[in-house]
């Protein structure tokens, strides 16, 4: 059986968790732990629904738990053999991330990047600890079954991509060649810089 | 002192505030100097005609490279085309040693950025800390992020780029995955190689970079994502 471990961060103030995904839930969890699972998760996801205006849970594309032609429960009942989620692969989109009062709702993280695809997680806090955490998106061959576990070190988060001029000193870029250089931001600063 | 240079086939950008023209003259032998002896261009430099007997400063870069390839699990390759190449790392690192020199001769302000890899320490003639924009990896006159410091390593790869073509040493083809991967750290020379290799390991690179202790990073996907280390001092946050 294959675990995959994740991190998330920036959750909490400060707060790194480590979740482990296990890929065949089924193998070593009895069916009464399933269920369990699954009762878990449904009742997360509701009380996501039921609190996503008030709490900052963003309405992008690629944080809809559950994307335009899902069955609303089948994916994630995490029963052995039950269809898994397709991982959403959605337009770069933003995250809001505001301190976390007490006993609030769930909170959409960041998505992330790991070596078996994107994933991103919604938290559950409760006075100032976390609680629980919904699976939004997951590769496509990783399962629901989510379990919190130690803390890890940090990983990266996505933020929109966008071009934007800004005044600055001086420009990082794959930029080997003298040619490349001619037509680049970085001589166009040079020459203001020497003229 | 504000001088241009093209040198080790690409061009190098002096910023040093308040200091005299001819500190420029000594940063320029420097650089010549790594031409001549790491050129893969070159037929007569160290590196074209290296037959197990290095030099010290190519004995310094090849320990160097040698535990670059290790850190990264074989990704930084300096013999992934066949050829010694260490020009993944050459670079980066003459701009280190660039930079280190400036700061014991009392030049504790500089910018020192050759062909996109910059190191950066005090401040700019402006009196505030530098700010690095890194290149949109499809827009070549924009910037996707904006990082600022007063002591800085900035090393970007991309695929964009020309001249400089970056393979996968397990699959000697070009990486996919990842359009650019710029990181941020405290040695240019480290921070080079570590983005190259990142770029080498494709999405996985992603989480790899994640791993980095005292390296920030950036990176944007090919499918247009941007995703950047906690840690990363961004001017905008």
């Amino acid at each position: 059986m294959r675990r995959v471990i994740l991190s998330v961060t920036g959750l909490v103030a400060g707060t790194t968790l480590l979740i482990s995904l296990k890929s065949a839930p089924g193998a070593n969890r009895t069916p009464q732990q399933i269920e369990e699972d699954a009762a878990r998760v449904a009742a997360l996801e509701a009380a996501a629904a039921a609190s996503a205006s008030p709490t900052p849970v963003p309405s992008g594309p690629g944080q809809t738990p559950k994307p335009p032609g899902q069955t609303p429960t089948p994916g994630r009942t995490a029963g052995p053999g039950s269809p898994t989620k397709p991982p959403t692969n959605p337009a770069p989109t933003t995250t809001t991330k505001k301190p976390t009062p007490p006993g609030t709702g769930p909170i959409m993280g960041d998505s992330v990047f790991t070596e078996f695809g994107y994933v991103q997680v919604a938290i559950k806090v409760s006075k100032g600890k976390i609680t629980d955490v919904i699976a939004i998106e997951l590769p496509a061959d990783e399962p629901r079954s989510i379990t919190l576990s130690e803390r890890a070190g940090p990983i990266l988060r996505e933020r929109a991509l966008a071009a934007q001029s800004a005044d600055i000193d001086s420009v990082s870029g794959a930029t080997w060649t003298s040619e490349a250089y001619r037509t680049s931001l970085q001589s166009a600063l040079d020459k203001a810089g020497l003229g | 002192m504000k001088r241009v240079e093209h040198l080790m086939g690409t061009t190098i950008s002096l910023d040093v505030p308040g200091a005299p023209d001819a500190l420029g003259d000594d940063l320029v032998a420097w650089f010549r100097e790594v031409d001549d002896r790491f050129s893969t261009y070159k037929s007569d430099s160290e590196v074209s005609t290296y037959a197990g007997a290095p030099s010290p400063l190519m004995k310094e870069v090849l320990d160097r490279c040698a535990t670059l390839w290790t850190q990264t699990s074989g990704y930084f390759d300096i013999h992934a085309t066949g050829a010694l190449d260490p020009s993944g790392f050459v670079k980066g690192w003459s701009v280190q040693v660039a930079s280190d020199r400036l700061l014991a001769a009392g030049y504790g302000d500089h910018c020192v950025n050759a062909g996109g890899d910059i190191c950066v320490r005090g401040r700019s003639a402006s009196g505030a800390p530098w700010r690095i924009g890194v290149r949109h990896p499809w827009i070549e006159d924009q910037l996707c992020c904006v990082i600022t410091g007063t002591d800085l390593a900035v090393a970007t790869s991309g695929v964009y780029e020309r001249g400089h073509h970056v393979v996968d040493p397990f699959t000697a083809k070009p990486p996919s995955g990842l359009r650019s991967v710029t990181v941020v750290g405290p040695d240019l020379g480290d921070a080079d190689a570590y983005a190259t290799a990142a770029l080498a390991m494709g999405t996985a690179g992603l989480a790899w970079l994640g791993t980095l202790s005292g390296y920030e990073s950036a990176v944007v996907t090919d499918d247009r994502r941007l995703f950047h280390s906690p840690g990363l001092p961004l001017a905008d946050g």
